[in-house]
């Protein structure tokens, strides 16, 4: 979302000069392959997405979509053994899938970032928080102990933690829990990372404090010139937020559209479905939501045509025999969906049973 | 919706209940009084530590209150003796959040779901399997499929039915579904909300719905009360709740809600800081230290609910005012 | 629409079983036993076998001398399968009705361990509160205590046969059962399909033994094939020290004990108790902890 944005940004805590527009992430043909007791598993099955420096990009989908581990993917940050990584992720021209743990390792922290879904369990409970955003700074910024240490209250500061002195002394567990997320956010930022990846960074945490952590996030964003990948599965959280989003189903992305051409112009169903059985504000009492029969597929033994043809109302038998590809839309080439027939299309077809709507 | 205007079907008066840790005493619920009436959802809406599950739990008598009455039709459930308490369970009946351990992993889901019969001896042989068969039926999953599997064979959303379906068996007057959605993806989602909405006009329930999510709860209540920090802020119909909120929590908690529309204008977080710890509550009003109407009387006076408007119930001094409503 | 269950095969594997898929790799758990288990498996039926029926094996009494200098320390022949020892008594038939002393204590001992220490342990983390303190308080001294040094000095007083011994050391183990199993219960007692039972008018026993019990026994099996192993193991070194059933009886631990002790033994006299004890305490833990493997992770497939 940078408006008028200068073309070079000092960073603020490296004060290395860095471009603040260009591409800056781009992922080809990503193929995740998890090996599970039943067999090879497929959590991410061909992902393609480009991303330019500050803006922010939201992956959608419902457990089972693969988005978790999309985001682990591109960052790398999956285990060696029984994980298979193919295609291509280049972070400002750097390729990062098959580079060694070295490089890797150099990139995280510095240049890209990620902040966790439960904060309880990516904080380390027996180190003082103080330490644990202090490590992170001797590590990558090669700053001496007290220096850390005192750029680490003043970090708690900018996350808008009150008193951050006496708070860098306390364990994680004594703290909230919008709490502990703000000082992962802090760890994330401490060294003024490019990208930052936020996976379900609000879930668990109540809704007034979601907003807080939402506004922490965008301001952050705002005064580094980050670019932001936020995973959820709360299709609000990224209707204002985002300026891309990415809704994935069944490990493949289903839909990318600039937002507000998402919004206004849904093209596949499961995002419409989607749309529809999402309680809103708005609905009077008593709305009967358009649930979404059935359940997502099972990636081991993926069905034959498109994923999501069992529980689409407007499903024909090519739905089920071919997988339909990502192809960019006519009228609009930003917006891109993987749908024989997409809604709002020149070729409208109608419901072969309408969603369950009373 | 007009409400019956006879008796409730469930009063709760002055309920408190504290919990003691090692020398701290926690006041999970300070004070909550609120009435029931047959065939409509109540909506119970707050954030974390605000006691609306431990509420729940107390009306449902799985957590003894410290205090305060509970009145189920004429029985007090407090104040009642053992025998006629674990009879009176029957008609009010729970179903939790987390819909895996819900279900003992050890039973079949047809013993599951008739535990209640065998408990009480209500049906056996045929006329139990019938019954199982019946309920299994009406929560939407495949009694010859379901029956035999354990819990472990289930998604999350199947296991709800099964809770639904096991809570139904002895056709209780009265669910409390305490965050029973909340595990659950909006997809699935959607299809339990659906599906209560469904049992409850084919068995004529009652539901008090416990919840976090707004949106979620207004959709399915039909009057909502908002809690914070172990008391009742507001209680009134949900349509005119969303519309017009007049306490300054729950203007607060309706504008950080997020909503699903890319137009809508983004506004800064309406509330900073942390909730006070209920270790130690603030005195007077509980939200005063957070809002932005509050003033000295707030810290001295705990204000009572009081109707402002006929069915809309504030507990403040100061409540927002009509031309103060956020948009 | 009507819903079918998901079974094994069709389970649809969401973000989190992923993760942990992802969490410990390497550590898939068994879809089946291995070859070895069931040679662990093997190997304990052999010996419950042969001590069962030992007196149908027509094997020399094992007490009894023969008294003639040729039969003593005699290595291994054929008339005499593992040799004599220097009191010219069968070293085969010896291991045999030693298995069955060892085998006969950690049966009883686990026996009584068990059934003393996982009641009181269930009981205990049902009823919480002081009763629950009390006990744990108890049980805590208890394993707090040295207990070799009390068993040895129990049994001075009380008299060295095979029950004493028996109840000794199943009331020593009685601790760690209870621990073990009060933390198991306490697990099971917090998950909500007990509070589901409670709230439709179970009463307490009915929650204990239809709720909590039958999830606490995986555990529990498990548990109890350890402390089968630790107590043969006990009485093998109670039976070194001389402590335990007195010669001419034989038991595993005093073979090896008067083995070491003795100059002119053979080597067969002592690798034949050491072995038997070595690989019946491998085949007990091996095979305990891929039953407990097999039993809690399909647990936490939930």
């Amino acid at each position: 979302m940078s408006t008028s944005a200068p073309d070079t940004a000092v960073a603020p805590d490296t004060g290395t000069e860095r471009p603040t527009t260009g591409e800056l992430l781009e992922v080809t043909d990503l193929r995740t392959t998890i090996r599970t007791s039943r067999g090879p598993l497929v959590a991410v099955d061909g992902v393609s997405l480009r991303l330019n420096r500050g803006e922010t990009l939201g992956i959608v989908g419902e457990s089972g979509s693969g988005k978790t581990v999309l985001s682990r993917s591109i960052m790398g940050l999956l285990p060696g053994r029984g994980t298979m990584l193919s295609g291509s992720v280049r972070f400002d021209g750097q390729e990062l899938v098959g580079a060694p743990e070295s490089l890797l390792r150099s990139i995280w922290g510095p240049r890209i970032a990620m902040v966790f879904q439960d904060p309880m369990t990516s904080l380390n409970p027996v180190h003082r928080i103080g330490r644990q955003i202090a490590e992170t700074l001797r590590l990558h910024l090669k700053l001496s102990k007290k220096v850390a240490n005192q750029s680490a209250v003043t970090l708690l500061a900018q996350v808008g933690i009150p008193s951050p002195e006496l708070r860098a002394r306390n364990y994680p567990i004594e703290l909230s829990g919008g709490m502990r997320q703000r000082v992962m956010i802090a760890i994330a930022l401490a060294c003024g990372p490019e990208l930052l990846l936020a996976d379900e960074p609000t879930t668990g945490l109540d809704v007034t404090i979601q907003a807080q952590i939402l506004d922490l996030l965008a301001e952050a964003q705002r005064m580094r010139h980050m670019a932001m990948i936020f995973v959820t599965h709360d299709l609000g959280i990224v209707a204002t937020r985002t300026d891309q989003i990415m809704v994935m189903y069944a490990g493949r992305a289903v839909e990318f559209a600039p937002t507000h051409q998402l919004f206004a112009n849904v093209r596949m169903p499961y995002t419409e479905a989607l749309l529809h059985s999402t309680p809103r504000m708005a609905n009077p009492s008593h709305t009967r939501l358009a649930a979404i029969d059935g359940r997502p597929p099972d990636l081991v033994s993926r069905p034959l045509g498109c994923s999501f043809a069992a529980r689409c109302p407007y499903a024909q038998d090519k739905c089920r025999e071919e997988s339909p590809t990502l192809v960019a839309d006519a009228a609009e080439p930003d917006h891109f969906y993987a749908c024989w027939y997409p809604r709002g299309s020149s070729t409208p077809v109608d419901p072969q049973g309408a969603p369950s709507v009373a | 919706m007009s409400l019956d205007a006879a008796a409730p079907l469930l009063t709760v008066r002055d309920l408190h209940v504290s919990f003691t840790r090692g020398g701290h005493t926690v006041q999970a619920v300070s004070g909550v009084s609120f009435d029931l009436f047959a065939g409509e959802t109540l909506g119970l809406v707050g954030e974390s530590g605000c006691g609306k599950s431990t509420t729940g739990r107390a009306v449902a008598r799985v957590i003894a209150p410290t205090s305060g009455s509970v009145v189920l039709g004429d029985i007090d459930l407090t104040t009642c003796r053992p025998s006629v308490l674990r009879r009176e369970r029957t008609r009010l009946q729970m179903i939790f959040q987390d819909p895996i351990s819900s279900l003992n992993p050890r039973r079949r889901v047809r013993d599951i779901v008739a535990e209640p019969l065998d408990i009480w001896h209500s049906a056996k042989g045929q006329e139990r399997t019938r019954i199982v068969t019946e309920m299994l039926e009406a929560v939407g999953l495949d009694p010859v499929l379901a029956a035999p599997c354990y819990p472990r064979q289930f998604s999350g959303g199947q296991c709800q039915r099964i809770s639904i379906a096991r809570a139904l068996v002895m056709r209780p007057k009265i669910l409390i579904c305490d965050e029973m959605v909340s595990a659950l993806d909006v997809s699935i989602q959607a299809q339990i909300l659906n599906l209560v909405e469904d049992l409850k006009a084919a068995y004529g329930l009652t539901v008090l719905f416990i919840a976090h999510d707004l949106a979620v709860v207004k959709n399915v209540s039909d009057r909502v009360a908002v809690m914070y920090l172990g008391r009742l802020c507001e209680v009134a119909g949900a349509d005119e709740l969303y519309r017009s909120p007049r306490h300054h929590y729950t203007n607060a908690l309706l504008a950080s809600a997020v909503e699903l529309d890319p137009d809508a204008p983004r506004t800064h977080a309406p509330l900073q800081g942390e909730p006070p710890s209920p270790l130690n509550p603030p005195s007077g009003c509980r939200f005063r230290t957070r809002c932005p109407r509050a003033e000295e009387r707030c810290a001295t006076e705990v204000p009572e609910l009081r109707e402002v408007e006929p069915g809309h119930l504030v507990a403040c001094h100061f409540p927002v005012e009509i031309r103060d409503r956020a948009a | 629409m009507l819903d079918t269950p998901v079974t094994t095969v069709e389970q649809s594997v969401s973000d989190a079983e992923v993760a942990a898929a992802n969490a410990q790799p390497g550590t898939v758990p068994p879809k089946r036993f291995s070859f070895f288990f069931w040679c662990c498996l093997g190997w304990l039926g052999l010996l419950a076998i042969v001590t069962i029926f030992a007196g149908m094996l027509h094997l020399d009494p094992p007490n009894a001398p023969y008294y003639t200098p040729i039969a003593t320390n005699a290595p291994p022949s054929f008339a005499h399968w593992l040799g004599t020892d220097d009191a010219s008594r069968d070293v085969l038939s010896r291991l045999v009705y030693g298995a069955r002393v060892s085998l006969v204590i950690g049966l009883f001992g686990t026996a009584i361990g068990i059934g003393i220490g996982g009641s009181l342990g269930m009981f205990s983390a049902y009823v919480r509160g002081k009763i629950d303190a009390g006990l744990s308080f108890v049980m805590y001294i208890f394993l707090a205590f040295p207990a070799i040094i009390a068993v040895l000095c129990l049994l001075e007083f009380w008299g060295h046969t095979e029950s004493h011994i028996v109840v000794i050391l199943g009331l020593f183990s009685v601790p760690f059962i209870y621990r073990v199993t009060r933390a198991a219960t306490l697990a099971c007692a917090t998950k909500e399909y007990v509070t589901a039972a409670r709230s439709q008018g179970a009463t307490a026993r009915r929650v204990l033994a239809k709720d909590i019990f039958p999830n606490v026994i995986p555990a529990l099996i498990a548990y109890t094939v350890f402390t089968f192993g630790g107590i043969i193991t006990t009485e093998g070194a109670l039976g070194f020290l001389g402590q335990s059933v007195q010669i001419p009886i034989s038991s595993w631990g005093n073979m090896i004990g008067e083995a070491s002790g003795d100059l002119n033994a053979t080597l067969v006299f002592i690798l034949a108790p050491a072995s038997a004890l070595f690989l019946t305490l491998v085949a007990l833990n091996y095979a305990g902890e891929q039953i407990r493997l097999r039993f809690d992770t399909s647990e936490q497939k939930l």
